[in-house]
């Protein structure tokens, strides 16, 4: 029964990494690609929540299913992952909306209003 | 045998890598301050992920902290220069 909690708390998580590390090379490549800072905050926000905060949780549940090591070690991992997940979960879309209020103001036209 | 954990971050390592160096390209080549800004921004939050992953392949728990701080600091970042650059337009406007 541990063997299979086990195995199965180490594909969630693996796949939550491995899933973060897939949005992280997306948002990577959307903010060279795009034309413009408006679109490249677009990609790179959803690189702060989907390459971040995906893989933390994804690690938090490899290693809280690990049974070699005690309860008390598996939760001094747990507990700070899952505050650095909701700092960033916090912190994320606030940063950006100030910078894109900020580069706004500062006269920096969207791309449309250009031509 | 390998354990099944250190296969999976394995494997997860170079999507991640390969990321910071496309966000370092942009970081430097970026047209205006906010460009470097928001990529530098996403770049420290990859690599606090990144220090949580490293910190399950290295068991070690002391690895954590650090990714609290480089959270917060990416944050900081944000507010600092968004406050600069309203406060300077704020004044050019004023004359």
């Amino acid at each position: 029964m541990t063997d299979l909690i086990n195995f199965i708390s180490i594909i969630i998580g693996g796949l939550l990494v491995f899933i973060g590390g897939l949005y992280d090379l997306i948002a990577a490549i959307g903010v060279n690609k795009f034309p413009d800072f408006y679109t490249r905050l677009h990609a790179v926000t959803i690189g702060a929540i989907g390459g971040a905060v995906y893989p933390i949780i994804g690690a938090a549940v490899m290693i809280l299913g690990d049974s070699s090591l005690p309860l008390s070690i598996r939760l001094s991992y747990v507990l700070p992952m899952i505050l650095i997940a909701v700092l960033i979960i916090i912190t994320a879309p606030t940063g950006s909306h100030a910078v894109a209020r900020a580069a706004f103001r500062s006269g920096l036209k969207p791309l449309a209003e250009e031509e | 045998m390998i354990d099944l954990r250190v296969l999976i971050i394995i494997l997860s390592m170079p999507l991640y890598i390969v990321a910071f160096i496309l966000y370092i390209i942009r970081g430097v080549r970026g047209p205006t301050v906010f460009d470097s800004t928001i990529s530098v921004d996403a770049l420290c939050y990859d690599v606090a992920a990144f220090m949580v992953i490293l910190s399950v392949y290295f068991r070690s728990y002391l690895l954590l902290s650090s990714g609290i701080l480089m959270a917060l600091w990416a944050y900081i970042l944000d507010v600092v220069i968004a406050r600069y650059h309203e406060k300077l337009s704020v004044a050019k406007e004023k004359g």
